[in-house]
């Protein structure tokens, strides 16, 4: 229950139309992916407000401040981690009415946004302005002010660096409601210039992985590229594990492609095909392991490139299969700049039929990849209800992502029980199947979060020590605690 | 829409709980908020969901619709104005199915029509959709008007036939308030020498009860059209309003088998033009645009029939707005919201008409009655000329006689 004080100092600063405590409204809030897969519990804030200036984000702070009130940014709410699900109630800030694109500086080819303009939308305007951005590894659906700073992983895109790596300077409301500018907006003599970096000390990346804790991003301004000559999307197909490996950890460090990614060959056969039917047929045809990379850069770059590629996949037992892959044209018109972004890319059937069940998501060094996915092959054959090894069975089958991060010192490996997300069955046997794979990774050396299964472990080997110092840097920013309480970054549920 | 894929439990869906699995299957990826990511034209026009765009709040949208039947279903959510105004003012366009048919397959649309028929059968009716209801018993229209006044359209232009092979359904909106797309379609008929009825005694469609969760008093109303059709012997039957379209089209939904095939004018003339059967000339050289109307274009995939026809016309350059085809945008009137809300026709009609005029437009061409009044209704100051395309293209037909 939100205080009815609370309730009328909201409607006064954003105008009645745009805050409430109505349960239908709060009810909308109250889930994600990771509450319907059952590792999160259903919440709903007590009140909901549309902010759609910095000043209205500054008063609903003071508000929140004076009464002691939990506050939770929302961009788009695709975590996938219930990052922003309320935990003890209070208002979700729904940031959806700071949405402007407020300029693309084609000089010092940066993109100045409001925080829930999204990847799609800010992509767009930039590529008809001759330019792009890195995408992330989600839905293009999802908001710059979240995205930018909350973006974990940005899959492997050795060329491009991490998407943080991209922030010029933010706009940032403070837990106390002060105004913070960091980049070049803090350089009193820059003038309307953003160019990278600002002044010290730097504090652009505060926000960073911080799920809304030392504030609320009204503002930010992200560093663009110009458009390569060519975008070139090419697939190596393998037939063994023992052979994609190799050739996949080589590209790694040998720091070609923008993008590139490991796929157990049933994601492949789930992301090309239509119907349930059709994913079966391609299982049983292509029991293989796809290389999905991207080369992207000027012709001779890209030439370079390709033929390191194609040597090293044919070295390794390879072929090269680009012509079946499904969304190729459509990669190389919107200028994707790593192939794990058939995550994120724009026109694909991520949850195409069979769809992706439940999964999860675990941190390994790179020699960790091949055991991996033994062990995954073995507990699917000895698990009747993941089919036989020779993945025919598509309700159940197990699929598997593996990708470089770090600048290629580790893999990440993400793996799932790919069958429809809404069949009770699925889930009943991944209850029965984790616990199994957990340990069977374990023997083999990598750890992915137990308690929390598929959620984001955060940045991974954290040090206790510095846990706590940022534990107590919240702290000094919040000391009254009203920021998303409850959650504490990286992703530490209390 | 295309074909249309369930796989979730249970196939056949009978009550609102056999929903509970889709409500549960949305992912929030928001891809139902937004023009396909890869077809964004323009980056100030790129919301797809009329209610959502005007309230904002997540509830306006599909997938916050999806959390608030699940509320309903759990027992959480008791019927109040709120909930009543979060499902009533959705238009169902279907932008939401469209994207969520390329992601997740929730298909809101159908987990919101069973939520509102739900509302009915627990006594939910808003005043101004109790209000339809009352009109269609009494007047078979949904406009009060009086039904014998109903074919007055007609005089010299068609004929009540007993038998005829082809029946012209001009519907009650029609009818009651644009005749004039009713007679451009007769004359558009004649001029090809079709022969063709329309029927003695029309009813309305159904169409708006159907999309306000009365089913029952939609089917009523259908059934009676359709033995009229019937009693014709009618093969064809052709339609000039999008809605009575989409309400024969959905027959089989009700159980009902209709025996005759059901055609949009466009889909209609489509034939005769690429036989070159037809030929148009307004005397002018302009560009338009084309509004889909969305229980013509995403729910049945007509969307060339109707451009190949406004492009037939001599001198007529047609250039699409940036949201067209599946990325229509809604005019807003549909799903009964007119009738009830209809602030939210409003704000989507002008929101329209706003990118038309941002787009460098100043004419739009529609094939629905609905949407041409919903259109004009955001046009009255703003100097935006909209056309249905009976009438647009039958003006052309006059002056190719000349
Ligand atoms: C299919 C899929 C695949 C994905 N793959 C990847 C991947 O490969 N790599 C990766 O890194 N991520 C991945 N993600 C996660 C996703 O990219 C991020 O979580 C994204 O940042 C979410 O953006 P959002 O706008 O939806 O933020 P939200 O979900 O709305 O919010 C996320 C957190 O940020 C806070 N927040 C939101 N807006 C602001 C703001 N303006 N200021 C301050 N705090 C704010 C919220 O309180 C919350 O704690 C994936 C997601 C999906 C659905
Ligand atoms: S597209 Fe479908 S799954 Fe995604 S948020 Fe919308 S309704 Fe949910
Ligand atoms: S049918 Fe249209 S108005 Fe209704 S939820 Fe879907 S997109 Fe929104």
């Amino acid at each position: 229950m939100i205080e009815p004080a609370v309730l009328e100092r909201l409607k006064d600063i954003v105008g009645s139309e745009f805050a409430t405590d109505d349960p239908e409204v709060c009810i909308a809030y109250s889930r994600d992916l990771a509450t319907y897969l059952k590792f999160g519990k259903y919440r709903s804030p007590d009140c909901v407000v549309l902010p759609s200036t910095t000043s209205e984000v500054q008063n609903i702070v003071a508000v929140a401040r004076q009464f002691k009130t939990p506050l939770i940014p929302l961009g788009s709410g695709i975590n996938v981690a219930s990052a922003h699900i309320p935990r003890k109630g209070g208002i979700i800030m729904d940031l959806r009415r700071m949405n402007n694109i407020l300029e693309i500086d084609e000089e010092a080819v940066t993109a100045t946004l409001q925080p829930h303009v999204t990847i799609a939308r800010m992509s767009t305007e930039l590529q008809r302005k001759g330019f792009f951005i890195p995408v992330p590894g989600a839905p293009s659906t999802v908001t710059v002010g979240s995205n930018y700073t909350h973006g974990n992983t940005n899959k492997a895109s050795l060329r491009f660096g991490f998407q943080y790596s991209h922030i010029v300077s933010v706009e940032m409301v403070l837990p106390d409601g002060s105004l913070l500018r960091t980049g070049s907006w803090a350089d009193a003599f820059s003038g309307d210039r953003s160019w990278p970096r600002g002044p010290g000390p730097d504090l652009t990346l505060l926000p960073r992985y911080a799920l809304g804790l030392h504030g609320i991003v009204t503002g930010i301004t992200i560093k663009a590229h110009p458009l390569d000559d060519i975008c070139l999307p090419i697939w190596a197909a393998f037939e063994h594990v023992e052979d994609a490996t190799p050739a996949f950890v080589e590209m790694v460090h040998r720091e070609i492609c923008t993008g590139s990614s490991l796929y157990g060959g049933f994601k492949y056969n789930s992301y090309s095909a239509d119907t349930a039917e059709c994913a079966w047929r391609q299982s049983r045809i292509h029991p293989e392991f796809i290389l999905a990379l991207t080369i992207q850069g000027s012709k001779r770059r890209v030439a370079f490139e390709e033929k390191v590629v194609r040597e090293l996949t044919d070295k390794n037992n390879g072929r090269i299969i680009t012509d079946r892959l499904p969304f190729y044209q459509m990669f190389v018109d919107t200028h994707m700049a790593m192939s794990a972004s058939l995550y994120s890319e724009f026109a694909f059937k991520y949850w195409a039929s069979p769809g992706a069940g439940p999964s999860f998501l675990g941190p390994s060094s790179m020699d960790k990849i091949i055991p991996c996915f033994k062990a995954m092959t073995n507990l699917a054959s000895e698990d009747e209800a993941f089919g036989d090894v020779d993945w025919g069975n598509w309700e159940f089958n197990r699929s598997m992502i593996a990708y470089p991060d770090q600048g290629g010192h580790f893999a990440i490996i993400e793996g799932g029980i790919a069958a429809h997300p809404t069949d009770p069955k699925a889930i009943k046997a991944y209850k029965r199947y984790v616990p199994k794979l957990i340990k069977a990774l374990a023997d083999i050396g990598v750890s992915p979060d137990q308690s929390r299964a598929n959620t984001r472990p955060g940045e991974f080997g954290i040090s206790p020590e510095y846990l706590e110092l940022a534990e107590k840097f919240r702290h000094a920013l919040d000391e009254v605690g009203i920021m998303n309480p409850g959650v504490i970054s990286p992703l530490i549920y209390r | 829409m295309a074909q249309r894929k369930k796989y979730a439990f249970p196939a056949n869906r009978e009550s609102l709980e056999d929903y509970y699995d889709m409500t549960l299957s949305c992912y929030k990826c928001g891809y139902c908020k937004y023009v396909w990511p890869s077809r964004i034209q323009h980056d100030k026009f790129t919301g797809q969901c009329p209610s959502g765009e005007k309230y904002q709040f997540e509830s306006y949208y599909a997938s916050g619709r999806m959390e608030v039947v699940r509320g309903i279903i759990e027992g959480h959510l008791k019927w109040t104005d709120r909930l009543n105004h979060i499902l009533y003012t959705c238009t169902m366009c279907g932008a939401c199915d469209e994207s969520c048919g390329q992601v997740e397959r929730v298909y809101p649309t159908d987990v919101i029509l069973e939520a509102r028929r739900t509302a009915v059968k627990e006594g939910q009716i808003l005043p101004g959709h109790q209000q339809l209801a009352k009109s269609v018993s009494k007047h078979h229209n949904l406009y009060e008007s009086d039904h014998a006044d109903r074919n007055n359209w007609a005089k010299g232009l068609a004929d009540v036939k007993s038998r005829s092979k082809i029946i012209y359904f001009a519907g009650c909106t029609t009818e009651s308030l644009k005749p004039s797309i009713a007679k451009s379609t007769s004359k558009l008929l004649k001029s090809l020498g079709v022969e063709f009825g329309i029927l003695p005694d029309g009813w309305c469609c159904g169409m708006p009860l159907f999309d306000t969760g009365q089913t029952d008093d939609g089917v009523k109303t259908l059934k009676h059209n359709i033995e009229q059709i019937r009693d014709t012997g009618a093969e064809t039957v052709i339609f000039s309003d999008a809605w009575c379209y989409k309400a024969f089209r959905d027959s089989k939904d009700y159980g009902i088998e209709l025996g005759f095939k059901v055609l949009h004018l466009t889909e209609f003339l489509a034939p005769y033009l690429a036989k070159g059967k037809l030929k148009f000339d307004r005397g002018t050289n302009e560009t338009v645009t084309y509004q889909d109307p969305c229980y013509l274009s995403r729910y049945f995939e007509v969307y060339e029939q109707p451009r190949d026809l406004i492009k037939s016309v001599k001198g007529v350059t047609l250039k699409e707005m940036y949201r067209s085809r599946r990325e229509s945008f809604c005019c807003g009137a549909a799903g009964g919201v007119k009738f009830q809300f209809p602030e939210v026709t409003e704000h989507a009609s002008s929101t329209r008409i706003d990118e038309a005029k941002h787009a460098g437009l100043s004419k739009i061409v529609t094939a629905c009655p609905s949407c041409q009044i919903s259109l004009e209704d955001a046009s009255k100051d703003n100097g935006m000329e909209i056309y249905d395309i009976a009438e647009y293209l039958s003006e052309g037909l006059k002056k190719t006689k000349k």
